[in-house]
């Protein structure tokens, strides 16, 4: 199995699988991140996925350049001669749109010409596959957005977008782990922490993992905000076949 | 025991070798700018190599401790002022409780890495107390120091025991200063990942000319301006990861060098990625100094990192045989007295009675120290 393999200076190396955004590509490096994690391999510290590649941290002191491809490559052809395992875990984001949580729905609704709820409904019957995360902690990039709702970017961004806001970018959609600024169009707000130090797993989800988002009240949202402040909540959190 | 902070410097940070383990779920590995100065300063004053310690940028901090404890500063000509008298860097310098201490700043290195003998007594986040700025995440409150800060320190023991025979020769660092105040340096990159995306001429460009550091530098790149390197469709890449020294050609055609607080991904083409032997190096260039990359076979830079390691062993095991020489020395000279009669010691007698005084206390805390 011929492997696009390039070094990134003398700590790292790329495994390069497509040069395209599409489910099956970055599923390829989902499975082999997983399998190479499960698996082990001598001298890499830790793994980092993108959308069509698969970066490999590794300590040059432990493994040698040449050393860790010819390691990688049998590794994978291993994978390639093993029965493919499932898909990663799906999690339900509860999401409460419009109103003080959503405060350009209605720019959305304007550029789209469809309804709130059109716009809500389309909007959350989707399962997004997280093929990254980047530029922020916790921070997914989300592929499978319906077309009709694209709206490109605020012309100036705001100072500061709140944590958990929902919104969109031109094509993109996606989730505000920590407050930041942003120019995205926000349509609503989850109460999920999802980035949380204190967490054993401080972020609830990875590359590869999917995530449905699901439409909720403003009372709900109180709730919900509670019961994750008290530490009650359970994350909805869905493996294939369940 | 702690630490006070008089004056913070504009951004001092607590630091240490890294947050690793956590860049797949977007979290930048953070850690030392100077890791070589940083290691360098941990063990000068006794700690592990990776141990968290204040780095700052340019300005240092003004601080003071409530017990003892031994300093290094490294990274650059900085030196340490105690009570009057000034230490240059890289020598452990010994400071005595509630005397303040002032860093100052000489004309090479931008990262001052100050380590205080025994660690900062913090806690960890994702395994490490490395502070990420951008995202209030690790450090001593995910925050800059600020003036009026009290940072717990560990083990007031390990800070008695004056240590400054632990220092790098003056010479030697005068040879070190110059060899980083050249107006050109020369840093070795490996080319890649996306080299074949640069023309030929691009990538003549890259490698013969001279780049400048700008004043947009930080601890999450460093900005160089000079001639542009051409591409052949573009900058914009599917985006993919990015390691400590990789260099980005943006969309103004100009590098840029990404350091510890990178974002983990981007969308930029990398022409090169600095050796990890460089790094500590182009980190201390000031804006203004120039770079003209080298290009070397990372076969060549992993065997240049494992160079560098055996003198590091070397200079490590130097120090310790110097650590119990010394103590040997001490011990002939002194007498078993308890810690209790050392204080006294030190209120009573004069200059000469306080230097006997510690000669003599420090027996107890060998143990430490034979690590």
């Amino acid at each position: 199995m011929e492997l696009d393999i390039r070094p990134v200076g003398d700590s790292a190396l790329t495994i390069v699988f497509g040069n395209r955004i599409a489910p099956e590509i970055n599923e390829a490096v989902a499975r082999a991140r997983r399998y190479l994690k499960e698996r082990g391999v001598w001298g890499v510290t830790e793994y980092v996925q993108t959308y069509a590649s698969l970066m490999v941290h590794y300590d040059p002191f432990r493994i040698r350049y040449e050393e860790l491809v010819f390691l990688l490559q049998e590794a994978l052809a291993e994978m390639e001669g093993e029965e493919k395992e499932g898909q990663g875990k799906t999690l339900l984001i509860p999401v409460c749109y419009g109103g003080e949580y959503g405060p350009d729905l209605d720019f959305v609704c304007q550029h789209t010409g469809l309804s709130r709820e059109e716009v809500i409904s389309r909007h959350s019957s989707e399962t997004y596959r997280i093929y990254m995360l980047g530029f922020l902690p916790g921070f997914v990039y989300l592929g499978g957005m319906d077309p009709s709702l694209s709206t490109p970017r605020l012309k100036s961004p705001r100072k500061e977008v709140p944590m958990g806001a929902v919104g969109i970018a031109g094509g993109q959609t996606g989730v505000y782990p920590m407050a930041s600024p942003g120019g995205w169009q926000l349509i609503g707000r989850t109460p999920l922490r999802l980035y949380d130090p204190q967490r054993e797993e401080a972020i609830l989800y990875e590359p590869g993992d999917f995530i449905r988002f699901v439409a909720i009240n403003e009372e709900e949202f109180l709730l919900v905000q509670q019961q994750v402040d008290n530490g009650t909540y359970t994350y909805d959190l869905v493996r294939e076949g369940e | 025991m702690a630490m006070h902070v008089i004056f913070p410097g504009p951004r001092t940070t607590v630091q240490d070798e890294g947050r690793f383990g956590y860049q797949n779920m977007g979290f930048p590995s953070s850690g030392f700018m100077d890791r070589d100065a940083s290691h360098m300063a941990n063990v000068l004053v006794g700690n592990d190599e990776w141990e968290a310690l204040l780095e700052f940028c340019l300005i240092g901090p003004i601080l003071s401790f409530d017990e003892p404890v031994n300093l290094a500063v490294c990274g650059g000509d900085f030196s340490l002022e105690v009570e009057g008298r000034v230490y240059s860097a890289y020598r452990a310098v010994h400071v005595p409780s509630r005397k303040r201490v002032r860093v100052l700043t000489g004309e090479v290195g931008v990262y001052g890495s100050l380590a205080i003998s025994g660690g900062l007594a913090i806690p960890r986040v994702m395994g490490s107390k490395s502070t990420l700025l951008r995202c209030g995440i690790g450090g001593y409150q995910g925050r800059a120091l600020m003036a009026g800060d009290v940072i717990p320190l560990w083990d007031p023991e390990i800070g008695r025991e004056d240590v400054s025979w632990r220092a790098v020769k003056d010479s030697s660092l005068e040879l070190l200063f110059a060899s980083w105040r050249q107006e050109v340096i020369k840093i070795r990159v490996i080319p890649g990942p996306q080299e074949e995306m640069f023309t030929g001429r691009g990538i003549e460009t890259f490698y013969g000319s001279r780049y400048q550091v700008t004043g947009q530098s930080d601890r999450m790149g460093y900005r160089l301006s000079g001639p542009l390197v051409e591409a052949k469709q573009g900058y914009d890449i599917l985006s993919d990861g990015i390691a400590m020294g990789s260099i980005q050609i943006s969309g103004n055609g100009e590098p840029i060098v990404m350091m510890a607080d990178r974002q983990t991904t981007g969308g930029y083409a990398k022409i090169a990625t600095v050796c990890s032997v460089d790094l500590s190096l182009f980190a201390r260039l000031r804006p203004g100094q120039k770079v003209e990359f080298v290009r070397t076979s990372v076969q060549e830079a992993q065997r240049l990192l494992r160079k560098q390691e055996d003198k590091w062993s070397i200079l490590c095991s130097h120090l310790s045989l110097l650590d119990m020489k010394r103590r040997a020395e001490k011990k002939i000279r002194g007498i078993n007295f308890t810690r209790d009669k050392v204080r006294k010691g030190n209120k009573e007698k004069g200059r000469s009675g306080y230097r006997k005084a510690w000669r003599k206390g420090e027996h107890g805390r060998r143990k430490r120290w034979q690590r």
